[in-house]
């Protein structure tokens, strides 16, 4: 893999950042979500910050590994925003019909952790259930 | 040099004033002139100018080609004509005929300084001019051709920012009125419009107004839907507003589905909502998917 291809996964406060790069295939994004889960398991983060601005091209096998991680993400317990989306590509997946309706979005890295703050505060007033 | 082209050399120089009345003369008869809406006196300046400055690129070229050195004033006059009869709504057609017609004033120049007839060295002389002329005019051709093509561009920027008026109503939040009909390219200019806006202006929160549009029927609310998911995917909310009451009935009724889209029926509720979002309040997961 080359470091064009290699998605780097990071500690950014309480949250992991997540920057898909490069030419996502069936291997690189399995070696991908071991690591998010591993890394999620090990650090016990708030929320995921998938960042997907270095994203230009996108089809449906990238709205299909979105969809995956973030589900990974929330059966983990933590919660999961993507963020830097490119107007090219946001109009590119509405228009191939990709449904990504259950994700949560942010314009940049900041406002998404502001919203991971704000459904973890959320979160946090849930009362369990006995 | 000088020698190699005398016949042309005097033509410019000594019978300069001969050769524009004639080129004039062409363009007056011909009736191209009428179409010019641009005025006999600037017809009058731009071919003297030009001649003067294509006297002087012969007397110092050797070679009789407009791409040279030697005639770089010459092109840039040329590059200037063409910016400013781009403006005048001149056609192709008639820059063209315009130096069409210089070459055949030239013609008729040399043929009048030879008395009617051409020897060898005459004839070479006019193969030459008739060249250059006709690089001149396929090079003034190309620029107004280019020019052309930047003026179309920036209308087609200047329609798209009348027909997609993107207003900025709060910091973060965007407001589009949608006005008219909402077809499938219609959809895309406002598609690619409002998430540049989202982005440069970092918008949060972006309100649709549809009171503007007529007739909601499935198609135009599936144009509505994706460009409202769009948004969303640059982490904009979207308030749908101005849905009127026949509306809210037609659309259930035909059973359009938004799914989970906010929607408020004037734009002041719309507001209302945006605020609350923007306020740091806790959220729940569904305001943000």
């Amino acid at each position: 893999m080359t470091s064009e291809e290699f998605s780097p996964v990071i500690r950014l406060g309480k949250n992991l950042l997540v920057s898909l790069r490069g030419n996502l295939d069936d291997e690189t994004v399995l070696e991908l979500e071991s690591r998010v889960t591993s890394e999620i398991g090990r650090m016990t983060p708030q929320g995921v910050l998938l960042d997907v601005s270095g994203l230009l091209i996108v089809d449906s096998f990238i709205g299909r590994v979105l969809g995956r991680l973030v589900a990974m993400i929330r059966l983990l317990g933590a919660e999961a925003v993507v963020v830097g989306m490119q107007p090219a590509v946001a109009i590119t997946l509405v228009e191939l019909g990709i449904r990504m309706d259950h994700i949560a979005t942010a314009l940049d890295a900041e406002r998404g952790m502001t919203i991971l703050e704000r459904l973890g505060d959320r979160r946090g007033r849930e009362t369990p259930r006995s | 040099m000088q020698a190699d082209n005398p016949r042309l050399t005097k033509l410019l120089n000594e019978d300069r004033q001969l050769l524009l009345t004639e080129w004039l003369r062409q363009v007056e008869e011909k009736g191209t002139l009428g179409a010019f809406r641009l005025g006999i006196p600037e017809v009058r300046l731009r071919s003297a100018d030009l001649l003067n400055l294509l006297a002087g690129a012969v007397a110092k070229a050797e070679s009789r080609d407009v791409d040279d050195h030697e005639f770089d004033l010459v092109r840039e006059n040329l590059e200037q004509l063409a910016r400013d009869w781009t403006r005048g709504g001149l056609l192709p057609t008639q820059i063209a005929s315009f130096f069409m017609m210089l070459k055949d004033a030239v013609l008729v120049r040399l043929l009048v300084a030879g008395d009617g007839a051409l020897d060898a060295e005459a004839g070479k002389e006019v193969i030459e001019a008739s060249r250059l002329v006709r690089g001149i005019a396929l090079y003034a051709l190309e620029a107004f051709l280019r020019e052309r093509d930047v003026t179309i561009e920036r209308q087609r920027e200047e329609i798209l920012e009348i027909s997609v008026p993107v207003m900025q109503v709060w910091d973060h939040v965007l407001a589009l009125p949608i006005v008219g009909t909402l077809d499938s390219s219609r959809t895309h200019m406002v598609m690619e419009k409002l998430l540049e806006s989202i982005a440069r202006k970092e918008a949060q929160v972006v309100i649709l107004d549809i009171g503007g549009v007529p007739a909601i029927d499935t198609l135009v609310a599936q144009h509505l839907i994706k460009t409202m998911e769009a948004a969303r995917l640059m982490g904009a909310m979207t308030i749908l507003s101005g849905i009127r009451p026949e509306t809210a009935q037609t659309m259930v009724h035909l059973g359009i589905d938004f799914g989970l889209i906010h929607s408020r029926a004037s734009l002041r509720d719309a507001l209302r909502l945006a605020f609350k979002h923007l306020n740091k309040e806790p959220l729940r997961v569904e305001d943000v998917r």
